[in-house]
């Protein structure tokens, strides 16, 4: 039975990462991914952590690849999303669409931010 | 081209200082992205960052895991009081520490460890159904491994705790405590009740590490990644094979030493406690199998925790290493007896173990191919004559053996016998070495397997052998054994001479050690003859159909002596007085041991007696327990077979029942005799005064008044 828990900023990235990465999606692929996008370095520990809380919680799923001479003969662990994880993932936009749909349109230095 | 390697230490931190539930795809993540080119820096950063994440991770997960092993232990202290009752009240105690040597360790430690074993795995119980409790549920075969790992664990951190506590505050754990209410031991932070908390910590938490049910999905990735290989992987003889001839960077001659010097330790602290232990002689032969069985468990197991560690680690490997080398290690028991009695047959036993050593190792082709090539010169290619001689070939190898030969000699000439034996143990490797036969293993592991049991058990029997000899002449108690043993250097000299020295020196004051007597011999007052105690002839001492006791006036001699001495020795001080009237005491921090002999004028048919009673005077203020021993021996017999009847406490000297003393305290201790005796008579009756550890340096003062031996 997987635990219940609400999806955080750095989870969801991550999960969209590997859903984008398809077959590829190791650490290094997903923390390149992450820092194109998010515009500055992430530690791959980081991301590691937060891959092993999702697996806790059922939403991803990994296995080891071959050993390679470039990695020190270190295996890549790569990683997919589950059904459960694809389900929350499209939760979470749902209800993310949602809440900003009832936003107005901001527009920097009309003074709105924020309300 | 070379590729660029990130900074060692950074990796080795990567490596073994992270949880062990991090697998290796984080570090060939860095790696990957180090050598794309990232600088130092940054890799110390990822590293660190690394490290810092999966610890925090690791702990916040196992929150309610620390809380409670802290709780847990936290009773330890309390635990100990009731273990120790359990010792001093339990008659099943009792009856262990009645059996011969060796039985008596093997019951007593497995019953430690039982007992302790018992509050851990209550700790685990507890800690499991409070978790089932919560709807987590574990998984079947790691809680069997879990309840397996605490004991296991338990043990050596036990022991370092032990030696700790006793190199901060010796007597350590041993020292009396005031024992408190339960409460007051549960929350008792003096340092000795912390540091007895931390074995029982340490194995709880490590035990349950692992076993921590996280949710299914992440338990069981854990499981699969870094559980131990069935064992059917392991000893499949088509998965794995031995290491190649030449293979010493695998073999890696480190495991081998770590290994002997274990074996070396172990025996020395465990062979030459026991020699000073009363062994009859038919425990000979199974204090022999003990020692050498040790020995090699303890090589064995220096070898794997050395290896565990290393990369190149592999069960079947250190498995083969512990084969390999037992031949060697069976050795180490006889060289160390023989090396502590200063007998030159160490130096033998030594050799041979080192050749054993030697030559397993070259069979198994843990020896490079070309160690034994001899180096010819290379100088052909510079020659200033048309023909040269034939240069003869450089042998480093003959060079270090004749070293290795004359050092023995030097050695054994200046009296250093245990650098002797290191000369020549090196001299017999490098020998052994060059001369045994190549032979290039590439079997697979079972056949490699039971040739390397084959060889262990064919060593282990002439090893045993000189064991049990070297048993015989380290022990001089059993059989007179030393005596007999031309082979030996008898330090001692028999109890008569001792008795016909004279007395320079008051007793009153006589200390041991460096600036005291080797021992000290008390003799009753006032001097007399030699007197020959009731004569007990069969028909009058303990007729068939005897009612009355027969009682013996004690009259023989108190000895004071040290580990490991076995008889006085030749420059033993001799006095008058009762051990009652004189203070003696240990000059150093060696235990002072105290033993009183009585000579009877004819042998006893044990046969015809049920008990022998013990009347003794306690004059003793100084606190803690004292047991009394008692050793029956027939002299009169080929071997002068002996008997231990078992330890009986002092009943005033118990806690609880202590009191200062203004004049001695009469107390009968009574020696009941067993229905199945190992001898059939016996002439010499010792009884061997046990302090406690609190008391060790301080001289019993305790009398022996009279025996009485009640017929059956």
């Amino acid at each position: 039975m997987t635990e219940r828990g609400y999806l955080g900023e750095f989870e969801l990235m991550i999960l969209l990462a590997v859903i984008s990465l398809g077959d590829d999606a190791y650490g290094v692929p997903i923390s390149r991914a992450i820092e194109k996008h998010r515009g500055w370095e992430v530690a791959v520990g980081s991301v590691y952590a937060a891959l092993e809380r999702l697996e806790g919680k059922g939403l991803i799923e990994s296995e080891l690849g071959d050993p390679t001479p470039e990695r020190g003969g270190k295996a890549r662990r790569y990683f997919r999303i589950t059904r459960e994880g694809l389900r929350q993932v499209h939760e979470t936009r749902r209800v993310l669409t949602k809440l900003w749909q009832t936003i107005p349109d901001l527009k920097p230095g009309t003074g709105q931010e924020g309300r | 081209m070379r590729r660029r390697q990130p900074p060692p230490a950074a990796t080795w931190i990567l490596e073994h200082l992270t949880p062990a539930d991090r697998d290796e795809a984080v570090a060939g993540d860095l790696l990957e992205v180090y050598r794309s080119g990232r600088t130092d820096a940054w890799y110390w950063r990822q590293v660190l960052w690394a490290c810092s994440i999966a610890w925090t991770d690791a702990l916040r997960v196992r929150l309610p895991l620390l809380v409670f092993v802290f709780l847990w232990s936290m009773l330890a202290p309390a635990w100990t009081l009731l273990f120790n009752r359990i010792e001093n009240d339990s008659p099943a105690y009792h009856s262990i520490l009645r059996l011969n040597w060796p039985l008596d360790e093997f019951a007593y430690f497995a019953a430690w460890i039982l007992l302790n074993s018992t509050f851990l795995w209550a700790g685990m119980f507890v800690f499991i159904l409070s978790h089932s409790g919560f709807g987590r549920s574990f998984r079947g075969r790691l809680v069997g491994r879990a309840f397996l790992l605490a004991p296991s664990v338990f043990l050596p951190a036990w022991i370092v705790a032990f030696i700790l506590m006793n190199l901060y505050e010796y007597p350590g754990f041993d020292a009396r405590h005031a024992p408190l209410t339960p409460f007051g031991e549960i929350v008792d932070l003096r340092l000795w009740a912390i540091v007895v908390r931390v074995p029982y910590f340490l194995s709880l938490l490590l035990a349950l590490w692992t076993k921590v049910p996280r949710a299914a999905a992440l338990s069981a990735v854990a499981s699969r990644d870094f559980a131990i290989p069935p064992a059917s992987q392991i000893d499949d003889p088509d998965t794995e094979e031995w290491p190649e001839a030449g293979g010493a960077s695998l073999w890696t001659p480190r495991l081998v030493i770590a290994g002997c010097a274990a074996a070396t330790a172990v025996a020395s602290l465990l062979c030459l406690i026991s020699i000073n232990r009363l062994i009859s002689a038919i425990g000979i032969l199974p204090a022999a199998i003990f020692c050498i069985a040790e020995a090699v468990f303890a090589g064995a197991t220096g070898a794997l925790l050395f290896g565990a560690r290393s990369e190149q680690r592999s069960w079947s490997l250190l498995l083969f290493v512990a084969l390999a080398c037992g031949p060697a290690w069976v050795w180490v028991p006889s060289v160390v007896l023989l090396a502590n009695r200063d007998s030159a047959w160490a130096l033998p036993a030594a050799a041979v173990a080192a050749a054993a050593l030697a030559v397993t190792l070259r069979r198994a082709g843990a020896l490079s191919p070309d160690f034994s090539a001899p180096d010819w010169p290379r100088n052909a290619e510079n020659e200033l004559f048309a023909e040269t001689l034939r240069p003869i070939p450089w042998e480093w190898h003959g060079l270090a053996i004749a070293i290795g030969i004359y050092a023995t000699f030097i050695f054994l000439g200046t009296g250093v016998l245990l650098f002797a034996c290191a000369s020549a143990a090196f001299a017999a490797f490098l020998f052994a070495s060059r001369r045994s036969h190549i032979s290039p293993l590439r079997a697979r592991l079972f056949k490699a397997s039971s040739r390397s049991v084959r060889r262990l058990a064919a060593a282990a029997l002439p090893a045993l052998v000189v064991t049990v000899l070297a048993l015989l002449v380290a022990g001089g108690r059993f059989g007179g054994a030393s005596a007999s043993s031309a082979n030996s250097i008898d330090r001692g000299a028999t109890e008569k001479s001792v008795a016909h020295q004279t007395d320079p020196h008051p007793a009153g004051s006589a200390g041991l050690g460096f600036d005291g007597y080797q021992s000290i011999v008390l003799w009753p007052i006032p001097p007399k003859k030699e007197i020959v105690p009731p004569v007990l002839t069969p028909d009058l001492a303990l007729p068939a159909r005897a009612h009355r006791p027969v009682l013996i006036r004690f009259n023989g001699s108190y000895w004071y002596f040290q580990s490991p001495a076995t008889r006085p020795g030749p420059h033993s001080h001799v006095a008058h007085g009762s051990p009652l009237n004189v203070n003696i005491h240990s000059t150093n921090s060696q235990p002072l041991m105290m033993q009183a002999d009585q000579l009877l004028a004819e042998p006893v048919r044990i046969s015809q007696c049920r008990e022998i009673q013990v009347e003794v005077a306690n004059r003793d203020n100084w606190p803690g327990p004292i047991s009394i021993g008692m050793r029956l021996t027939d002299s009169s017999s080929t071997g002068q077979p002996s008997f231990y009847l078992g330890r009986q406490p002092v009943r005033s000297t118990l806690p609880g029942r202590f009191t200062k003393k203004q004049s001695a305290v009469e107390e009968t201790i009574r020696f009941p005799m067993p229905a199945h005796p190992l001898i059939h008579r016996f002439d010499e009756i010792t009884l061997i005064f046990y302090p406690d550890a609190s008391r060790v340096e301080i001289g019993s003062r305790l009398a022996v008044e009279e025996l009485q031996l009640i017929p059956r």
